[in-house]
């Protein structure tokens, strides 16, 4: 008998289905992984397995948690069930956590609830559980509080409050995907070594398969709601019976079909570039201390070149980005762009500069004013142009990059929420590409994006290199993405750029230690499924 | 999981009066608000009795089918004061809570686009100006240039200063960082620019909200200071000096008072409602996190 069952389990919100009869099990001391894009119903199956399902949410099926039906059972003992024999691990630790309470009450708060414990044992017991999930008290004391901890450390809070009161079944809901490669691998490593230890079963759930090869015993596939795959993690990997399968696997090992282009006359010039931050006063008349995000940096781009700045997070990539982008300004050091130090022009003089070099950002859902059409929105960069066009010349350019990037016309007239993050992507993107710039600063532009739309996406920008002669620079914690469709990276650590070179000689031959930490921690199917 | 979607939490929303009419306390508010609306504009044009006629015979009346609210000690109908009171109430708080917006919004916004010493100054100012009882002051204001309407006016409107500077600053500064303005940064559009085009359409919820809620309290503020006899002078009525005309007459005609008393708490409540409402249906992000 599993430790959960779900038996034929339909979700329906009035006549919208989110669940079509999804079966699926999880066994003691097994990992399950449960990959799905988004809209695929893997969520509300998690909380389906927590009995947390909206009240709007009409359910039908079983989901039986050893034995019990969950579906049927009362808040009360749903509350009892929850965090001591299931625990749940959510995405984003940020918001996980309550930014008032210090840690260790939080992991003791659940200790106390369901043991009636002493407030003194359970935070004894809190002490060991962060120490465990590799938080020891020496350097990480119970009155810490959320924002003091980076969001690694967090996301092993939220796991010591989930595996605090041994639960049966751990249940993780993309737990690294607001995470750095590094990050991920280490959590999942913890994830991986609690649950065996204790002999619980773990549902894994993710939107990339290479995440979950590397760890799930077994391998559910879900799409919009129904179940297209589900075996052992072997039998899964190796055969992919199902076309959505392979699918799937080949959009997350996807390389766009480029030729390296001839390199052409340097555009982008960074001599010593450093930027400090003042850091607030420890006390009242204390000094400011500095932050040096950006420490010395020099490297040049040419013409149409594809170049790759990967690094963890807060390695200082993204105020670089924004140093290039002129939105922020070094301390010391020289930008040059097309032959002109923008670093020191004053704002008027930027327009040139501006109109040859746009940006992307991550964030599909935030790079958009969400009450302008999107004509307005794509139109807001030809400010730039020193004869503006009339309106239906600008209508006219609109239409014409957003035929660029696949999109109909007749998008225009809409608003961004009407369409989906990977569309909302070519909409920056064309945005970005209005001004007819020469370099394109895209910062992580496709890691929010679903497996299957990110190959979409890479591709757009290898097209858009091959066809206009744009030059990239992609920023990026996720190696696979440099793999794919730049010729040189650049490796950043703690500010300082600590390796450069062919990207395939640097990813394959790491040198630094910053490099070879990324490559070791990067999930690989490719690796994963010869080692199968 | 429902990815937390800023693109669609404040988008615009064709649905948005058939949501706002669906609330109940903005609904019921607006039946108050209008009601008081309609008994001010009417005014203009007609009203039961003439309000500035003495009629000692017909004094203190109990409300009757002749004087649908009686009369006060001067035999005038309490229902046609009522009515041109409205409009003095209506008007001083109106003209407040524009000083209010016009000065304190640019303020806020002003700070939050230049940050660093001007926003700490500028806000600083704000908090002393915060610091005074805001009635208190408003009395010494009017006690240095006379009471009369225009002063009270003055004397409330600047106490809304901070306040509406308060919420923009704080709209914008959550702005700020978006990537949106960001892109137009990078698109070469200065701050004032950015400010008028993408920061003040989104904190237009934020404002039209506490506009009405500075209205229903501008509304009490003007009742108070006219009951102190601070603000508009006899003979034009206002339902704060009726009141306080009333209170020596509380054991022959205690209608005099429950009247006037009654369409304060009708105005006050009204525009409190509304604005209650309002803010749960513009921003529905306040509403779950309750």
């Amino acid at each position: 008998m599993s430790l959960l069952s779900i038996r034929d389990l339909t979700v329906r919100f009035g006549r919208f289905t989110a669940l079509d009869g999804v079966s699926l099990d999880v066994n003691a001391g097994e990992i399950v992984g449960v990959v799905g894009e988004s809209g695929s119903g893997k969520t509300m199956t998690a909380l389906a397995a927590m009995g947390l399902l909206p009240e709007a949410a009409r359910a039908k099926g079983d989901v039986l948690f050893d034995g019990r039906n969950v579906l049927a059972l009362g808040e009360d003992q749903l509350c009892t069930l929850r965090g001591d024999d299931i625990g749940m691990v959510f995405q984003e630790p940020m918001t996980a956590l309550n930014p008032v309470k210090t840690i260790g009450d939080q992991v003791a708060e659940g200790i106390i609830w369901h043991t009636g414990m002493s407030r003194a044992e359970a935070r004894e017991k809190a002490m060991a559980m962060l120490e465990r999930v590799g938080l020891p008290p020496s350097r990480f004391p119970l009155d810490r509080y959320p924002h003091e901890l980076s969001g690694g450390q967090r996301q092993r809070v939220v796991i010591a409050i989930a595996a605090a009161l041994n639960p049966r079944l751990l249940i993780a809901d993309e737990p690294t995907t607001a995470l750095d490669v590094v990050l991920q691998a280490q959590i999942l490593d913890l994830l991986k070594s609690l649950v065996r230890e204790r002999g619980a079963g773990l549902m894994l759930i993710s939107h990339d398969l290479g995440v979950v090869a590397s760890m799930a015993d077994r391998i559910v596939i879900l799409r919009q709601g129904r179940v297209v795959e589900a075996g052992p993690a072997r039998q899964v990997l190796r055969e992919m019976k199902e076309p959505y399968t392979r699918q799937l696997a080949e959009a997350s090992t996807h390389r766009p079909n480029r030729t390296p282009r001839p390199q052409g006359k340097p555009l982008l010039d960074l001599a010593h570039v450093t930027r400090d931050y003042a850091t607030p006063r420890t006390r009242l008349f204390g000094r400011r201390g500095t932050f040096r995000a950006v420490d010395d940096v020099s490297f040049s781009m040419c013409e149409r070149e594809m170049v790759a700045l990967v690094g963890r997070s807060g390695c200082g990539k993204s105020t670089l980005a924004r140093m290039i982008l002129a939105l922020d300004r070094p301390t010391s050091g020289s930008i040059r762009f097309g032959g002109q130090d923008i670093s020191a022009l004053p704002d008027q003089a930027l327009r040139q500069a501006r109109r040859e070099m746009q940006v992307v950002f991550q964030d599909p859902y935030g790079s958009f004013n969400p009450r302008r059409t999107v004509e307005w929105l794509v139109c807001e960069p030809l400010h730039l142009l020193d004869a503006h066009p009339s309106r239906d010349e600008a209508r006219g350019l609109a239409a014409s990059v957003m035929a660029r990037v696949g999109l109909d016309a007749t998008a225009l007239d809409r608003y961004p929420h009407q369409f989906s993050g990977g569309q909302r992507q070519r909409i920056a993107i064309a945005r970005a590409l209005i001004t007819k710039p020469k370099l394109i600063v895209a910062d992580e532009p496709v890691s929010a994006l679903d497996v299957s739309i990110r190959a979409q996406v890479l591709d757009l920008f290898a097209e858009l290199n091959r066809d206009l002669g744009l030059a990239c620079l992609f920023i990026t914690h996720d190696l696979h993405v440099a793999r794919a469709i730049t010729d040189r990276v650049l490796v950043m650590s703690e500010g300082r750029i600590v390796e450069e070179g062919p990207t395939a000689d640097v990813l394959d031959n790491p040198r630094s230690t910053a490099a070879r930490e990324l490559v070791a921690a990067a999930p690989d199917l490719a690796k994963e499924l010869a080692k199968r | 999981m429902a990815m937390l979607d800023p693109a669609r939490e404040a988008a615009p929303d064709p649905g948005v009066w058939r949501r706002a009419l669906a609330n109940r306390s903005f609904l019921i508010g607006l039946i108050l608000s209008i009601a008081i609306l309609l008994a001010g504009a009417l005014s203009f044009f007609w009203t039961p009795y003439g309000i500035s006629g003495v009629n000692v015979a017909a004094r203190l009346q109990a409300p009757s089918a002749a004087h649908w609210f009686g009369t006060d000690h001067f035999g005038r109908d309490i229902l046609s004061m009522i009515m041109v009171g409205a409009r003095n109430s209506i008007a001083v708080a109106l003209v407040a809570v524009g000083i209010g917006m016009l000065a304190g919004v640019p303020l806020g916004l002003w700070a939050a686009a230049r940050g660093g010493w001007l926003d700490a100054v500028v806000m600083r100012g704000n908090d002393v100006v915060f610091a005074f009882p805001a009635l208190l002051s408003a009395v010494m204001i009017t006690a240095v240039f006379g009471p009369g309407a225009v002063n009270a006016i003055i004397a409330i409107g600047i106490f809304n200063v901070p306040v509406f500077a308060r919420v923009a600053r704080a709209g914008a500064m959550a702005l700020w960082p978006r990537d949106y303005i960001l892109a137009a940064r990078a698109a070469g559009k200065g701050k004032g620019r950015i400010t008028r085009e993408h920061i003040l359409p989104n904190i237009m919820h934020l404002l039209i909200v506490q506009g009405t809620i500075q209205f229903s309290l501008g509304i009490l503020a003007e009742a108070g200071l006219s009951y102190l006899g601070l603000g508009a002078q006899p003979p034009a009525p206002s339902w704060g000096r009726m009141l306080a005309e009333a209170q020596t007459m509380m054991a022959l005609g205690p209608h005099t008072a429950l009247f006037p008393g009654l369409a304060i708490i009708i105005a006050v409540l009204g525009f409190n409602l509304m604005g209650d409402g309002l803010r749960d249906v513009l921003d529905p992000k306040l509403k779950a996190a309750r």
